[in-house]
């Protein structure tokens, strides 16, 4: 895979609000350790489907204006670590443990009640509502909102992703598997939410749309939002996080900046092909 | 002639309570894809409510229609409660039990009723005659059309209402798929509560105009409340507007076969109606076909 051995990654200096710095430079820069507040804290969490243990105990934190990468296999219990999170609840499901989202104990709170925290989950497999119109999908995001400029953030929205705007009043399911993914992101940011959750972006899309929406990503991060990704495409999560954890089979068995993962053996190995 | 024309405007004024109830059937199966069974029981009570109101208490009767709405109301959030809220922890895609415990409802309000208030038909006066004294129009008296005006109304207010606003907008998207609703923040047991809520309304005001039509007894709804299902199929279970078009073709279909010489099979002419809109279109005339590109 060439792309693997294209070693060239943006660097991101002190943010500053508003200024998108993207540099291709040869070696990555030393990050500034994340300095912000703990937006999601993670203790001890333990998820079981009827007798089936899914997540064995896990811990973990995300931090103002971080992007932090869980990566792992199909069935490793990431997708379960994310709806575990923002609250969906399930069949058969109970969790034990600690979730914290800015300071709030959730763990046994309704989804509706934590998406209105500030937490925007972008799930697997996009769940865009296709019988409504595009508008009416980020409308529906800002569905929490009482304040006046939604319409101004519906225009912000079109003017980050033109298609949005040219098919305003289509049905979403019109749109194709990258558009929707881009409605997807987009209905999320109605929201206008502290922290942002996306489950696997990139499945079931052709390499090429998986790139752009790995820029979306990446753009996002540099706006200084906050995020939490889960990936089964280690190289691609891992270029852009700041830190990461490994997922295997419900424990996490490493953890580190994203640049030592993407460097350490173990890793290259299972994660990455080389 | 003038005969087809009162048949028609009949079956139109008649079928102003299959859309009430239509609309209610629909709005359920939107939010949680059951189909309620006690819709036509809870027509029942709001008749009984406005019939105690209104003539043994002698109260004016724009009190009277707000009680039998409320108390129809309580009782679909009480049918929701007891019938469904318990099986709602169960896989959503085995909806038969639920459905039969809607059915026990009906059962139960039926016989319920019959203990109580014993098996007595009760006349209602309808409070229009005040207003357009004894005139008709086309031989056919004010209160009739006075069902089918607020029938109509009903609907395409709702249609506007749940077209134009976030309530709406959530209500689709609940009926879509729950977790992702709850995901943006949409209270889906609230959008459940509400359709229930809303469909225990739509009935009281359905027991209110259909009072002086019919005689108020504990079986009134039963016939009602499966006609209107079939409206709701045959227009298109889950579209407001479908469920316009078919209580408006059900009401018609019904009243052409009385008509003309059917007599005693008026009300199987409404389910072969239902075969043959079945057959022809399986989504009914107006439902639509989900878009979904994976």
């Amino acid at each position: 895979m060439p792309e693997q051995r294209r070693r060239a990654v943006p660097v991101r200096g002190p943010r500053s609000p508003g200024v998108a710095p993207r540099r291709e430079v040869a070696e990555r820069a030393p990050r500034p350790p994340p300095a912000g507040d703990t937006i999601i804290k993670v203790e001890d969490l333990r998820v079981f489907y009827g007798a089936v243990q899914v997540l064995k105990g896990i811990n973990f934190e995300v931090r103002e204006g971080e992007v932090v990468a869980i990566i792992g296999s199909n069935g490793a219990g990431k997708t379960t670590t994310l709806k575990t999170v923002s609250g969906v609840s399930e069949l058969l499901k109970s969790v034990r443990g600690k979730v914290t989202i800015l300071g709030n104990r959730v763990e046994s709170w309704p989804a509706h009640r934590i998406a209105r925290l500030g937490v925007a989950h972008v799930p697997e497999g996009r769940k865009i509502f296709p019988n409504q119109s595009v508008r009416d999908n980020l409308l529906l995001g800002a569905f929490g909102r009482k304040d006046s400029e939604v319409d101004k953030d519906i225009d912000e929205q079109c003017r980050r992703f033109p298609i949005l705007g040219e098919r305003r009043m289509q049905p979403g399911g019109l749109l194709s598997g990258g558009e929707q993914q881009m409605l997807a992101v987009a209905r999320a940011l109605m929201s206008r939410p502290k922290v942002i959750l996306f489950d696997e972006p990139s499945m079931g899309l052709a390499p090429l749309i998986v790139k752009q929406i790995f820029d979306i990503v990446r753009q996002l991060h540099e706006e200084g939002r906050t995020i939490l990704l889960v990936e089964q495409m280690a190289f691609q999560a891992l270029e852009i996080a700041d830190r990461a954890y490994v997922l295997e089979n419900g424990t996490i068995t490493l953890e580190g900046t994203g640049r030592e993962l993407l460097e350490n053996p173990r890793i290259k190995e299972a994660y990455l092909g080389a | 002639m003038a005969r087809l024309l009162q048949s028609v405007i009949t079956g139109l004024t008649n079928g102003g309570v299959y859309v009430l109830i239509a609309l209610a059937f629909s709005i359920i199966y939107m939010t949680t894809r059951t189909i309620n069974f006690a819709q036509g029981e809870i027509l029942m009570v709001g008749s009984f409510i406005y019939f105690g109101t209104a003539v043994t208490l002698g109260l004016p009767w724009p009190v009277a229609l707000i009680m039998a709405a409320a108390g129809a109301m309580v009782t679909g959030l009480v049918v929701y409660l007891l019938a469904l809220a318990p099986l709602g922890k169960f896989d959503p895609n085995t909806n038969i039990g639920w459905i039969l415990t809607t059915l026990a409802m009906s059962l139960m309000l039926v016989e319920g009723f019959r203990i109580v208030v014993g098996e007595d038909q009760h006349r209602v006066p309808t409070p229009f005659r005040s207003v357009f004294g004894r005139t008709t129009i086309l031989d056919i008296e004010p209160k009739q059309y006075v069902v089918l005006i607020v029938g109509v109304g009903l609907a395409l207010g709702l249609e506007i209402l749940h077209d134009r606003t976030q309530l709406g907008r959530a209500l689709r998207a609940t009926a879509h798929d729950k977790a992702t609703a709850s995901l943006l923040g949409i209270n889906t047991t609230a959008m459940v509560l509400y359709s229930f809520g809303l469909a225990g309304v739509l009935a009281g005001i359905g027991g209110w105009l259909l009072g002086p039509l019919i005689f108020v007894s504990s079986n009134m709804g039963t016939l009602i409340g499966l006609k209107s299902f079939v409206a709701a199929v045959v227009g298109g279970i889950g579209s407001t507007r479908g469920a316009l078009v078919g209580g408006l073709t059900i009401g018609v279909v019904e009243q052409l076969a009385r008509a003309y010489g059917a007599g005693e099979w008026a009300e199987a002419a409404v389910f072969v109606a239902l075969i043959l809109i079945l057959v022809l279109r399986p989504t009914g005339i107006l439902g639509e076909a989900l878009i979904e590109k994976v």
